[in-house]
C-alpha cells in the first residue's frame, strides 16, 4: 500500500472504465447527477426523433444522427470520468484486498487457553472473539493485544519496511488486520466485525461505494441544479416564442442548446473530483472516514501540533556543558560521561557523544576498565546503573568506590546534593535558567565522593527542531493557518523552541483538558481546527477537532475518535492533508466558473443559428462566422462534449496547487478558468467548425 | 410604427430590470438583488481559493444557495413561462397593438417589470384586460412574495452562522477583482437567461429596423 505514482491512463483502468461508462447509464445511477440525468433525456429524446424521421423519411437525418451521437458522448465521455476515478481507486483497493484472501485465524476460547487453537477463516470472526498470532501468522482482523509482546510488520498498510512492537496495554496495543506477526505471540480481542475494519473502509472508499456527497458537493449540485432549471426554462419558453415569431425549432436542436447551456463541464466532472480527492489521500497513506473530514482539512484556520516528533525531532541532544565555579570542563565532562555511560537513552548517548567530540574522551563501557580521567574505583561490575524514575527524575551511577553520580532535572539533582550535605553554588540557578529560556532542557550533573555533595555541573540538552519545518509553517501562514505548538514543557522553554520553530504561537505545559480548551475556544472563534494525536487522552481532544488525524501507532480509543488515520505514523501529515483537501476545493471552483464562462461562446454560435432562417438579420450575431446553422449547432455540441474529456486529466490530478494567499490564488485562478473560459469555446467551435465543413460532415 | 421606445432604447430599461433591478433607482429590491449576486459570485469563485466560500465571514453552504437558487428561480419562471403562455394565447396577442418583434418586447417588458419593477408597460400594449390583469397580478405576488421570503430566509441563515475571522486565507470581496468577477456573474448567470429571448425581441428588431422594417 506504499503510495506508487500510477499513469494517469493505465490501460487496465481504462479499459475497465469503458465498460463501467455503459453500466452508469442506468438512470438508477444517473438520477444521482441532475445535470448528466437532463443530458440522458435530452438524448433520449433526440434519438427518439431520429427513429421517427428515419422511420418516416423526414428532416435531416445526417444532422440529427449527428447530434444524438454527440449527446450520447457527452453523457459516456462524463461516466467515464467518474469511473477513471473509481478505477483508480479500485485498483488501490485490490492490492489491498489480496492481503486479506484465504487469511485463517486461531481462535481460542480464553485468554490463558493458548493450546485450544481452533483454526476458522478470518472472515468469520465477530467482535470480541480472542485469536492467537504466531510468528509468520497474519492478523486475522483489527484488535486489541490483551496478552504478549511482539514485532508485527505492518508494510502491507503501511509501505514501512521496519517492524513496529505491538504489546498489550499502554499506547501501542492495537494492532490492524493484515499485517504480520514477525516475532514472539500475541494474543488478541477481535474488535471489528467482518465489513467494518479499517481496511475494508479504506476499501470501500475508494471503490467509491459507500461514497456519500459532502457538505460543498451538495451545496455545489444545488447550484448545478438550480442554474439547470433555469436553462430548461429558458429552451423550453423559446418554443412558443419562436412560434410567436413564425419559425419553428426541432426538438434536437433545442435539446442541443440545453446541453450546451447547462454546466456540464463541471456536472460531468463533479464525482470524479471527489473521488480523485480521496484517493490522492489514500496514496498519502491516510485513510479518511468521510470525504466531509477532507474537505474541512481545506477549511483548516488552525493547526494544533505536538512539539515532539512534530516539530522537533523525538530526541534532545547535549550540546554545550557548563561547569560550575571550580571545576574544570575537562572533569564535568568526564563524570557527565561517565553518568551516562550506562544510559541507553539517546540523550544519555548524546552525552557521551559530546563528551569524546569536545573534549577528547573517547567512549568507554563500564566494563571495559578504566580510560581518561576517570576515577580509578570506576571499574568492572561493581558499576552500578540507577536507572532515570519518574519519581526521582534523576539517573546515574553508583560507583564501586562508594563514589556516586547524579544527573537530572534541576530541582530534584540540588535536593540530593542538600540531602547529602552539599551546597548549591549560587551560579546554578542562573545558568538553568538561562539553558530553559533558549528552549533547552538543562540537566544538572552532581557527585557524591567520601565528603559532601557537590554540584559540577549543567548539562544543556536542546531540543532539535526538525529540517523544514520554518518553510512549511510559512507556506501555512501564506495560506492563512495558524499553526500552535503544544507541549509540556515550560513557558520559556516552550517560547524558545516555538521561536526557533517558525510557529504562530504555543500552549506551555499543556495537559490533554488544555488541549480541548484551547479546541473550544478557537471553535468558539469561528475558527476550524486540526490536530494529530496518539494516545488514549487524546482521544476527546481529536473527536473535538475538525479534523483529527490519529497515528496508525496510536490506541484503538485515539483512532476511533478521530476522523482520518496516518498509516505511516508521521505527525507532518496533517500538512499534507490540508493541501490536499484546499486543492480538491480549488478544482471544483476553477472547474465551475470555466463551465459557467463558457456559456458565452455557445450563445453565440446557437442563438443566431436558430433565428437566422427567418430573420437573416441576425447573422449579426453570428460573431464566429460559423459555416451554416448546422454547422454552429454541430460545432457547440461537439465542444461541449470534448472539453469533458480534456479536463479529465485536471479533474483527476487536481488544479495546481500553490501556497499563496486568497488574493493571489483567486487572481490567477479567475484568468485562467474564468476569462480563459470564455475565450477558449470561441477559439475551439471555430476551429471545429471549419474541420466539420472541411470533412463534409456538415453543410 | 412605434409607440414606445426604439428597439435598443427599450432594451436598455428592459435588461436593467431583468438583471434585478440592481442599478440605480431599485431602491430596497435593487440592494437584496445585488447581494444575491455576490452571494453568488463568492460561492461560485470563492472555492478557488481552495476554501469553503465565505462572505463576511459567514460561510455559504447549502441551505444559503438554495434560498438563492429560489430568488433566481422565480424571476426567470415567472417572466418566462407568463411570457410564453401571452405569446401562446388568443387572449395574450389579443393587447398588441405591434406585430412582430416589436409586440415580443411589449410581452416580455411588461411581464418583466411586473415582476421586479412597478408594473409599467410599453405604450403598446393594451393591459386593461382579464387576461393581463389576472397574469400581472400574480406576477406581481411571485415578484414581491416569492422573492423576498428566500431572501429573508437567507438573511437569518446567515446571521445565525459564527462569523470567522478574516485571514489572508479568506476570499477577498473588496478589491477590483471582485468587481470585475460580480460583473461577469451577473452578466452570464442573470442576464444570458434572458438572451434568447432578447434575440427575438429588440435585438432582431434594432437589426431589422436598421435594414428599413418597421413594426
Amino acid at each position: 500500500m506504499a503510495a506508487t505514482p500510477r499513469p494517469l491512463f493505465d490501460p487496465p483502468i481504462v479499459r475497465r472504465a469503458v465498460s463501467d461508462s455503459f453500466i452508469k447509464l442506468a438512470p438508477r445511477h444517473m438520477v444521482r447527477n441532475p445535470v448528466m440525468f437532463v443530458v440522458l433525456i435530452g438524448s433520449v429524446l433526440t434519438t427518439l426523433v431520429l427513429v421517427r424521421d428515419a422511420t418516416g423519411g423526414r428532416g435531416h437525418l445526417g444532422f440529427t444522427l449527428q447530434i444524438a451521437l454527440w449527446l450520447w458522448f457527452t453523457v459516456l465521455f462524463a461516466n467515464f470520468a467518474e469511473a477513471m476515478a473509481e478505477g483508480r481507486g479500485k485498483a488501490q483497493a485490490d492490492a489491498l484486498r489480496k492481503s486479506r484472501t484465504q487469511a485463517q485465524a486461531k481462535r481460542i476460547p480464553a485468554a490463558g487457553r493458548k493450546h485450544d487453537v481452533e483454526v476458522v477463516a478470518a472472515s468469520t470472526l465477530r467482535r470480541g472473539d480472542l485469536v492467537l498470532c504466531m510468528p509468520g501468522d497474519v492478523i486475522p482482523g483489527d484488535g486489541d493485544v490483551i496478552e504478549g509482546v511482539a514485532s508485527v510488520d505492518e508494510s502491507a498498510i503501511t509501505g514501512e519496511s521496519a517492524p513496529v512492537i505491538r504489546e498489550s496495554g499502554g499506547d501501542r496495543s492495537a494492532v490492524t488486520g493484515g499485517t504480520r506477526v514477525l516475532s514472539d505471540y500475541l494474543v488478541t480481542r477481535i474488535t471489528a466485525n467482518p465489513g467494518e475494519t479499517f481496511l475494508d473502509r479504506m476499501i470501500a472508499l475508494v471503490e467509491g461505494a459507500e461514497r456519500q456527497k459532502t457538505p460543498n458537493e451538495i451545496a455545489l449540485t444545488i447550484l448545478l441544479s438550480g442554474l439547470t432549471i433555469v436553462f430548461l426554462l429558458a429552451v423550453v419558453t423559446l418554443q412558443p416564442f419562436a412560434t410567436y415569431s413564425g419559425t419553428s425549432i426541432g426538438i434536437p436542436v433545442l435539446v442541443a442548446l440545453l446541453v450546451c447551456l447547462i454546466p456540464t463541464t463541471i456536472g460531468g466532472l463533479l464525482s470524479a473530483i471527489g473521488i480523485a480527492g480521496m484517493d490522492r489521500v489514500i496514496q498519502q497513506n491516510v485513510i479518511a472516514m468521510s470525504g466531509r473530514s477532507v474537505e474541512a482539512a481545506g477549511d483548516v484556520n488552525t493547526l494544533l501540533l505536538d512539539k515532539t516528533g512534530t516539530i522537533t525531532l523525538g530526541n534532545r541532544q547535549a550540546v554545550e556543558m557548563v561547569p560550575m565555579p571550580g571545576v574544570t570542563p575537562d572533569r564535568l565532562a568526564d563524570r557527565a560521561q561517565l553518568a551516562s555511560l550506562a544510559d541507553e537513552t539517546p540523550e544519555g548517548r548524546s552525552i557521551v557523544v559530546l563528551a569524546k567530540e569536545k573534549f577528547g574522551l573517547r567512549g568507554r563501557s563500564l566494563t571495559d576498565g578504566q580510560g581518561g580521567t576517570a576515577d580509578a574505583s570506576a571499574t568492572g561490575s561493581d558499576v552500578q546503573f540507577v536507572p532515570f524514575s519518574a519519581t526521582t527524575r534523576m539517573s546515574g551511577v553508583n560507583l564501586a568506590g562508594g563514589g556516586e553520580l547524579r544527573k537530572g532535572a534541576g530541582d530534584m539533582v540540588s535536593r540530593w546534593v542538600r540531602e547529602h550535605d552539599g551546597v548549591i553554588p549560587p551560579d546554578l540557578r542562573s545558568v538553568v535558567d538561562r539553558i530553559a529560556r533558549e528552549g533547552g532542557t538543562p540537566l544538572v550533573v552532581a557527585e557524591r565522593g567520601a565528603g559532601p555533595a557537590c554540584v559540577l555541573g549543567v548539562i544543556y540538552l536542546k531540543d532539535i527542531v526538525k529540517g523544514g519545518m520554518r518553510e512549511r509553517f510559512d507556506r501555512l501562514r501564506a495560506m492563512g493557518i495558524r499553526t500552535v505548538m503544544i507541549t509540556g514543557d515550560n513557558p520559556l522553554t516552550a517560547a524558545a523552541i516555538a521561536q526557533e520553530a517558525g510557529v504562530d504561537d504555543f500552549l506551555a505545559e499543556a495537559k490533554p483538558e488544555d488541549k480541548m480548551a484551547l479546541i473550544r475556544r478557537e471553535q468558539a472563534g469561528g475558527r476550524l481546527v486540526a490536530m494529530t494525536g496518539d494516545g488514549t487522552n487524546d482521544a476527546p481532544a481529536l473527536a473535538q477537532a475538525d479534523v483529527g488525524v490519529a497515528m496508525n501507532t496510536g490506541t484503538q480509543a485515539a483512532k476511533e475518535a478521530g476522523n482520518m488515520i496516518d498509516l505511516d505514523s508521521n505527525p507532518t501529515k496533517l500538512i499534507e492533508i490540508v493541501e490536499i483537501g484546499k486543492q480538491l476545493l480549488m478544482t471544483r471552483g476553477s472547474l465551475t466558473t470555466f463551465s459557467i464562462a463558457n456559456d458565452v461562446a455557445k450563445y453565440f454560435a446557437i442563438i443566431p443559428a436558430m433565428f437566422v432562417a427567418t430573420f437573416p438579420v441576425l447573422q449579426a450575431l453570428n460573431i464566429m462566422r460559423l459555416h451554416s446553422p448546422e454547422s454552429a449547432i454541430l460545432s457547440a455540441v461537439i465542444f461541449n462534449a470534448l472539453i469533458i474529456i480534456a479536463l479529465i486529466p485536471l479533474a483527476l490530478r487536481g488544479v495546481r496547487y500553490r501556497p499563496m494567499g486568497a488574493a493571489s490564488i483567486l487572481r490567477r485562478n479567475l484568468i485562467v478558468y474564468g476569462v480563459g473560459g470564455v475565450i477558449v469555446p470561441f477559439v475551439f467551435i471555430k476551429l471545429i467548425d471549419v474541420l466539420l465543413v472541411a470533412v463534409h460532415l456538415a453543410t | 410604427m412605434h409607440d414606445s421606445f426604439t428597439p435598443i432604447g427599450g432594451m436598455v430599461p428592459l435588461v436593467n430590470i431583468q438583471l434585478g433591478e440592481l442599478v440605480f433607482g431599485g431602491v430596497g429590491a435593487g440592494l437584496y438583488a445585488m447581494l444575491v449576486e455576490v452571494i453568488l459570485a463568492v460561492f461560485i469563485a470563492g472555492l478557488m481559493v481552495g476554501r469553503t466560500p465565505e462572505y463576511l465571514g459567514k460561510r455559504i453552504e447549502s441551505r444559503e444557495i438554495r434560498m438563492v437558487m429560489i430568488y433566481v428561480l422565480v424571476y426567470a419562471f415567472v417572466v418566462l413561462s407568463f411570457s410564453a403562455l401571452a405569446v401562446a394565447t388568443p387572449a395574450g396577442l389579443a393587447g398588441l397593438n405591434n406585430a412582430g418583434p416589436h409586440g415580443f418586447s411589449e410581452i416580455l417588458y411588461a411581464f418583466s417589470s411586473t415582476v421586479a419593477n412597478n408594473g409599467s408597460a410599453f405604450a403598446g400594449l393594451t393591459g386593461g384586460t382579464y387576461f393581463y390583469n389576472t397574469l400581472f397580478a400574480i406576477a406581481m405576488l411571485f415578484g414581491r412574495f416569492a422573492m423576498k421570503i428566500p431572501v429573508l430566509a437567507l438573511a437569518g441563515f446567515l446571521s445565525e452562522r459564527k462569523t470567522s475571522p478574516e485571514t489572508v486565507g479568506t476570499f477577498p470581496v473588496t478589491s477590483p477583482l471582485f468587481v470585475a468577477l460580480l460583473l461577469g456573474v451577473i452578466l452570464i448567470v442573470t442576464a444570458l437567461t434572458f438572451f434568447p429571448a432578447l434575440a427575438l425581441g429588440p435585438v432582431v428588431e434594432h437589426l431589422l429596423m436598421q435594414a428599413g422594417h418597421l413594426f
